[in-house]
Protein backbone atom coordinates (compact mmCIF):
# COMPACT_ATOMS: atom_id res chain seq x y z
CA UNK A 1 0.00 0.00 0.00
CA UNK A 2 2.72 2.24 0.93
CA UNK A 3 4.44 1.72 -2.43
CA UNK A 4 1.15 2.46 -4.30
CA UNK A 5 0.67 5.59 -2.74
CA UNK A 6 4.70 6.49 -3.24
CA UNK A 7 4.17 5.50 -7.02
CA UNK A 8 0.72 7.92 -6.94
CA UNK A 9 3.02 10.57 -5.69
CA UNK A 10 5.55 10.44 -7.69
CA UNK A 11 3.16 9.85 -10.97
CA UNK A 12 1.18 13.30 -10.23
CA UNK A 13 4.66 14.90 -9.41
CA UNK A 14 6.00 13.71 -12.59
CA UNK A 15 2.88 14.65 -14.76
CA UNK A 16 2.93 17.86 -13.27
CA UNK A 17 6.44 18.94 -14.16
CA UNK A 18 5.45 17.73 -17.43
CA UNK A 19 2.47 19.92 -17.86
CA UNK A 20 4.74 22.72 -16.85
CA UNK A 21 7.26 21.57 -19.54
CA UNK A 22 3.97 21.99 -21.94
CA UNK A 23 3.21 25.35 -20.77
CA UNK A 24 7.07 26.64 -21.08
CA UNK A 25 6.96 25.30 -24.92
CA UNK A 26 3.47 26.56 -25.65
CA UNK A 27 4.48 30.07 -24.26
CA UNK A 28 7.76 30.39 -26.21
CA UNK A 29 5.79 29.44 -29.00
CA UNK A 30 3.34 32.14 -28.15
CA UNK A 31 5.75 34.73 -27.92
CA UNK A 32 8.18 33.48 -31.24
CA UNK A 33 5.36 32.77 -33.59
CA UNK A 34 5.08 35.21 -36.35
CA UNK A 35 1.18 33.49 -37.37
CA UNK A 36 -1.14 35.80 -35.60
CA UNK A 37 -3.28 32.42 -35.39
CA UNK A 38 -0.90 30.65 -33.94
CA UNK A 39 0.07 33.36 -31.39
CA UNK A 40 -4.02 33.24 -30.81
CA UNK A 41 -4.25 29.32 -30.61
CA UNK A 42 -1.71 29.20 -27.99
CA UNK A 43 -3.20 31.82 -25.24
CA UNK A 44 -6.49 30.09 -25.99
CA UNK A 45 -5.25 26.60 -25.45
CA UNK A 46 -2.99 27.11 -22.20
CA UNK A 47 -5.98 28.24 -20.20
CA UNK A 48 -7.95 25.02 -20.35
CA UNK A 49 -4.42 23.12 -20.55
CA UNK A 50 -4.17 24.46 -16.81
CA UNK A 51 -7.18 23.79 -15.59
CA UNK A 52 -7.14 20.48 -16.97
CA UNK A 53 -3.38 18.97 -15.92
CA UNK A 54 -1.54 21.83 -14.31
CA UNK A 55 -4.16 21.88 -11.64
CA UNK A 56 -4.98 18.40 -11.27
CA UNK A 57 -1.69 17.38 -10.64
CA UNK A 58 -0.62 20.18 -8.43
CA UNK A 59 -3.57 18.65 -5.98
CA UNK A 60 -3.17 15.16 -6.63
CA UNK A 61 1.07 15.69 -5.78
CA UNK A 62 -0.15 17.85 -2.76
CA UNK A 63 -2.24 14.76 -1.34
CA UNK A 64 -0.59 12.46 -2.27
CA UNK A 65 2.51 13.93 -0.99
CA UNK A 66 0.47 14.72 2.68
CA UNK A 67 -0.50 11.22 2.64
CA UNK A 68 2.89 9.65 1.97
CA UNK A 69 4.32 12.17 4.45
CA UNK A 70 1.74 10.87 7.06
CA UNK A 71 1.66 7.13 6.12
CA UNK A 72 5.26 6.55 6.81
CA UNK A 73 8.26 7.42 9.41
CA UNK A 74 9.22 10.36 7.50
CA UNK A 75 6.23 12.49 9.26
CA UNK A 76 5.17 15.71 7.87
CA UNK A 77 6.98 17.63 10.06
CA UNK A 78 9.68 15.88 11.39
CA UNK A 79 12.12 16.46 8.65
CA UNK A 80 13.21 19.79 7.05
CA UNK A 81 13.28 18.08 3.55
CA UNK A 82 9.35 16.77 3.91
CA UNK A 83 8.60 20.20 5.87
CA UNK A 84 9.90 22.75 2.96
CA UNK A 85 8.19 20.28 -0.04
CA UNK A 86 5.05 20.83 2.01
CA UNK A 87 6.01 24.66 1.49
CA UNK A 88 7.03 24.65 -1.61
CA UNK A 89 3.94 22.38 -2.97
CA UNK A 90 1.28 24.67 -1.09
CA UNK A 91 2.92 27.89 -2.23
CA UNK A 92 3.32 26.89 -6.01
CA UNK A 93 -0.55 25.62 -6.31
CA UNK A 94 -1.71 28.60 -4.62
CA UNK A 95 0.06 30.18 -6.67
CA UNK A 96 -0.76 28.12 -9.86
CA UNK A 97 -4.67 29.02 -8.79
CA UNK A 98 -4.10 32.59 -8.80
CA UNK A 99 -2.53 32.31 -11.91
CA UNK A 100 -5.33 30.87 -13.67
CA UNK A 101 -7.16 34.00 -13.62
CA UNK A 102 -4.04 35.22 -16.18
CA UNK A 103 -4.82 32.77 -18.10
CA UNK A 104 -8.15 33.18 -18.21
CA UNK A 105 -7.80 36.84 -19.21
CA UNK A 106 -5.54 36.26 -21.57
CA UNK A 107 -7.61 33.56 -23.23
CA UNK A 108 -10.61 36.22 -23.37
CA UNK A 109 -7.92 38.50 -25.36
CA UNK A 110 -7.36 36.00 -27.96
CA UNK A 111 -10.90 35.08 -28.16
CA UNK A 112 -11.21 38.70 -28.98
CA UNK A 113 -9.21 38.72 -31.68
CA UNK A 114 -6.57 40.74 -29.52
CA UNK A 115 -2.90 40.01 -29.33
CA UNK A 116 -2.10 38.54 -26.09
CA UNK A 117 1.42 38.02 -26.62
CA UNK A 118 2.37 38.54 -23.15
CA UNK A 119 5.90 36.54 -21.19
CA UNK A 120 4.00 35.68 -18.51
CA UNK A 121 3.36 32.27 -18.85
CA UNK A 122 7.07 31.67 -19.73
CA UNK A 123 7.97 32.78 -16.70
CA UNK A 124 5.58 31.49 -14.60
CA UNK A 125 6.18 27.98 -15.80
CA UNK A 126 10.52 28.67 -15.59
CA UNK A 127 9.75 29.71 -12.23
CA UNK A 128 7.71 26.79 -11.29
CA UNK A 129 10.11 24.41 -13.53
CA UNK A 130 13.19 25.34 -11.16
CA UNK A 131 10.55 25.33 -7.92
CA UNK A 132 9.69 21.58 -9.03
CA UNK A 133 13.35 20.38 -9.76
CA UNK A 134 13.97 21.58 -6.33
CA UNK A 135 11.84 19.24 -4.47
CA UNK A 136 12.81 16.57 -7.41
CA UNK A 137 16.28 17.09 -6.09
CA UNK A 138 15.08 17.21 -2.10
CA UNK A 139 13.01 14.08 -2.82
CA UNK A 140 15.90 11.99 -4.20
CA UNK A 141 18.74 13.43 -1.64
CA UNK A 142 16.61 13.72 1.21
CA UNK A 143 19.49 15.61 2.86
CA UNK A 144 19.16 15.37 6.88
CA UNK A 145 18.18 17.79 9.46
CA UNK A 146 15.14 17.16 11.95
CA UNK A 147 13.26 19.55 13.28
CA UNK A 148 12.53 20.98 16.84
CA UNK A 149 8.63 18.88 16.47
CA UNK A 150 11.07 15.36 15.76
CA UNK A 151 9.94 13.34 18.59
CA UNK A 152 12.85 12.31 20.77
CA UNK A 153 11.62 8.53 20.54
CA UNK A 154 8.98 6.68 18.43
CA UNK A 155 5.23 7.89 18.92
CA UNK A 156 3.98 5.42 21.43
CA UNK A 157 6.68 4.22 23.50
CA UNK A 158 5.73 4.42 27.13
CA UNK A 159 7.12 7.90 28.70
CA UNK A 160 7.35 9.84 25.47
CA UNK A 161 7.61 13.09 25.75
CA UNK A 162 8.11 15.30 22.25
CA UNK A 163 11.24 17.63 22.04
CA UNK A 164 10.07 21.03 22.95
CA UNK A 165 10.52 23.46 20.50
CA UNK B 1 25.98 16.92 7.18
CA UNK B 2 24.88 16.33 10.27
CA UNK B 3 21.88 14.95 12.22
CA UNK B 4 20.32 18.17 13.91
CA UNK B 5 17.42 18.08 16.10
CA UNK B 6 15.72 20.91 18.14
CA UNK B 7 16.76 24.34 17.83
CA UNK B 8 20.08 24.09 15.35
CA UNK B 9 19.21 23.91 11.76
CA UNK B 10 21.20 22.56 9.17
CA UNK B 11 23.08 24.99 6.98
CA UNK B 12 21.09 24.12 3.66
CA UNK B 13 18.09 24.80 5.64
CA UNK B 14 19.40 28.35 6.75
CA UNK B 15 20.04 28.74 3.26
CA UNK B 16 16.33 27.67 1.62
CA UNK B 17 15.06 29.66 4.81
CA UNK B 18 17.38 33.01 3.10
CA UNK B 19 16.22 32.43 -0.73
CA UNK B 20 12.23 31.59 0.51
CA UNK B 21 12.66 34.71 2.59
CA UNK B 22 14.34 37.06 -0.60
CA UNK B 23 11.23 34.93 -2.99
CA UNK B 24 8.37 36.23 -0.52
CA UNK B 25 9.78 39.47 -0.49
CA UNK B 26 9.83 39.90 -3.90
CA UNK B 27 6.53 38.26 -4.50
CA UNK B 28 4.68 40.93 -2.38
CA UNK B 29 6.66 44.01 -4.24
CA UNK B 30 5.51 42.50 -7.16
CA UNK B 31 2.05 42.23 -5.77
CA UNK B 32 2.11 46.08 -4.08
CA UNK B 33 3.54 47.53 -7.72
CA UNK B 34 0.31 45.89 -9.24
CA UNK B 35 1.22 42.63 -11.16
CA UNK B 36 -0.34 39.64 -10.47
CA UNK B 37 -3.96 38.26 -10.34
CA UNK B 38 -6.90 41.19 -10.76
CA UNK B 39 -3.88 43.19 -12.24
CA UNK B 40 -4.11 42.48 -16.44
CA UNK B 41 -4.35 46.24 -17.28
CA UNK B 42 0.17 45.82 -18.65
CA UNK B 43 -0.57 42.40 -19.80
CA UNK B 44 -1.36 41.83 -23.26
CA UNK B 45 -1.12 44.94 -26.94
CA UNK B 46 -4.76 45.66 -27.26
Amino acid sequence: MRRLALVAHVGASVGWLGAVVVSLALGVVGLAADDPQVVRAVYLILEPVGWTTLVPFSVASLVTGLLQALGTHWGLTRHYWVLIKLVMNLVATGVLLLYMQTLGYLADLARGGADARNASPVVHAAAAIVLLLVALVLSVYKPRGTTAWTPARPAGVQGFRPTPP
Amino acid sequence: MSETRGSRAPRWVKVFAVIGAVVVVLLVAMLVAGHGPGHHHGLGAR
